[in-house]
């Protein structure tokens, strides 16, 4: 028996207390200083020291639920949640959870659940650090005037797209009128991402609302947290049902350290420049993605494995 | 002859071989192993087994922490258009899944391989015990792709050392350390014991150990397992009430 060390009854495996609790610290920094939910990050780093990836997957999800509730009820009492909006959101993401949840399930008995988690956070990984990297390395550059406003003000195919869908509604919180269809399908496809790599979504779900739904900053953190929150909720619970692979021990440790980093990581971001901050994640995300794709194009270290591992 | 005569025969033959084995037993040795019963709790990270034995002046000692023998099902990883991935299943059959062996010297010094290969002792007796078949065809890389896994998590260790140091009554004491790795299931596990004089077995023994989970441990695998619901909302309640205390005491620091 050592004192340091945690047994994690559902991954079978013996874990450093500090290891656990200073990768949800960094995690937690990185997500306060970045204000990302840092469960595309956390997923592959317990991948990486040994955590099954369909545990690593769902045990990340319960612990975006303690992570994001907090910030939820926060952004509720002081009025930021677009419930209507939050609502829609959330019945596409328990749509899209319980199809992911059943995805993984299908994957798993044929064996390749693991490859295509990491494969979608090969792709995803790469669409959001490329996009990051342009993004703050274009803003670091002074720009003329008048390419951003003609930009601002040119209509996107996404909202030509939506326009033409029917059940068109307005959003009175977020002050927008599109169809309920886009929330909805948005919903479902970060569900699915949320069961398939054991994120919230935040990092897709905050974009989106931003560039392509257009809704004012304040309100957005507030919906996403309040999505995310309800996501993860559905997500735990259909994986500990079906796959039996949440680590309750695993989630509580990671907690610990997350939201203590998450407080440091907030502190520090307001000393330093966005940009700066975002070329940086940029980084990292990239690297990761390096990572996972290394370990998907090098010979690995055993040629078999026990079935629900990679 | 009469089926009256072939039973006092039989019982005869049975007296004199357990005469033989009680006066084998002369040389009597008395084998401990501690813990008997290893507990899976909250800081669990694998276990010691102390192994302590007084035996006669023997060449040499051999012993096998060794799990049942069950069929087991793998994934088999390929290369498909450059990237890893699960390409097929592997059956394996008659591997004990966990095989901890140590030994007072070099196997190959104890005894002669078809001896080792009777006994179930060594690598290379695993070879020829455990079987293989696929749904693709075989490669014949099996057995070695497989001890690669079972060593990865060191389930399978065959380096464990024994030490026999001289006693005063000219016996030996025997004293040795398997280490259980953190990945060992839970379960029931046999210790065989082997004392070789100039390469044959004189003794033999066995023993049993179990790996239990207790505690905390067992009442959330339990639970995880029979009542998969009650689990999942445990998890979201703890994460929901967590999570807000947390960010509770934080707002109330920063203030």
């Amino acid at each position: 028996m050592s004192y340091f060390y945690v047994y994690l009854p559902i991954a079978g495996a013996s874990v450093h207390i500090f290891l656990l609790l200073g990768l949800g610290l960094i995690v937690g920094f990185l997500s306060g200083l970045f204000g990302v939910g840092g469960g595309f990050l956390l997923t592959p780093l317990l991948m990486m020291i040994g955590i099954p990836p369909t545990v690593a997957a769902a045990s990340d999800a319960n612990q975006i639920v303690a992570a994001s509730s907090s910030g939820m009820f926060a952004h509720w009492r002081l009025g930021n949640v677009d419930l209507k909006m939050g609502v829609i959101l959330v019945i596409g993401g328990i749509i899209g959870g319980t199809t992911g949840v059943q995805i993984i399930r299908v994957l798993k008995a044929a064996g390749n659940a693991d490859f295509v988690t990491k494969v979608t956070y090969v792709i995803m990984l790469s669409i959001i650090g490329i996009y990051m990297l342009q993004e703050s390395l274009r803003n670091l550059k002074p720009r003329p005037l008048h390419d951003s406003i003609a930009k601002r003000d040119s209509k996107s195919w996404f909202a030509r797209c939506s326009e033409s869908l029917p059940l068109a509604t307005h959003f009175e919180k977020s002050g927008i009128t599109i169809s309920i269809f886009i929330p909805l399908i948005l919903g479902v496809l970060v569900g699915i991402l949320s069961a398939v790599m054991g994120v919230g979504g935040g990092f897709i779900m905050v974009p989106v609302m931003v560039y392509m739904l257009r809704m004012p900053m304040h309100v957005v953190v507030g919906t996403s947290l309040f999505q995310v929150l309800c996501t993860c909720i559905n997500v735990t619970f259909m994986q500990a049902y079906y796959n039996h692979t949440v680590d309750f021990i695993l989630a509580l440790f990671l907690l610990v350290g997350s939201t203590a980093g998450a407080q440091i990581g907030a502190k520090i971001s307001n000393r330093l420049k966005a940009d700066h901050l975002k070329v940086i994640l940029a980084v990292i995300v990239l690297l990761v993605m390096l990572k996972i794709a290394l370990e998907l194009l090098l010979p690995p270290g055993t040629l078999l494995s026990y079935q629900g591992e990679s | 002859m009469t089926p009256g005569y072939r039973i006092a025969w039989f019982c005869l033959l049975a007296w004199i071989s357990s005469a033989a084995v009680a006066s084998a037993g002369d040389d009597s040795f008395s084998f401990k192993v501690a813990p008997e019963r290893v507990q899976i709790g909250t800081f669990y990270h694998g276990s010691e087994l102390e192994i302590t034995a007084q035996i006669p002046q023997y060449d040499a000692a051999v012993i096998i922490l060794k799990g049942t023998e069950d069929k087991v099902i793998l994934n088999r990883k390929g290369k498909v258009a450059s990237i890893w991935l699960n390409v097929g299943k592997l059956t394996v059959y008659d591997a004990p899944h966990v095989y901890i062996l140590a030994a007072s010297c070099r196997l190959a010094n104890i005894a002669s391989a078809e001896t080792l290969d009777r006994l179930g002792i060594g690598r290379e007796s695993l070879r020829k015990q455990i079987k293989f078949t696929s749904d693709k065809p075989l490669s014949g890389n099996e057995f070695d792709e497989f001890l690669d896994l079972k060593s990865s998590n060191g389930v399978y260790d065959t380096t464990g050392q024994i030490d026999l140091l001289a006693s005063s009554d000219g016996g030996q004491n025997l004293s040795a350390q398997l280490s259980i790795p953190p990945a060992t299931p839970p379960g029931n596990y046999k210790i065989l014991f082997y004392l070789f004089n100039q390469g044959e077995l004189v003794r033999q023994d066995t023993a049993q150990i179990s790996l239990e989970r207790t505690g905390l441990v067992r009442m959330l695998t339990d639970l995880s397992s029979q009542s998969a619901a009650a689990y999942g909302l445990l998890a979201i309640l703890v994460a929901l009430v967590a999570g807000i205390m947390v960010g509770v005491i934080f707002s109330s620091l920063s203030r």
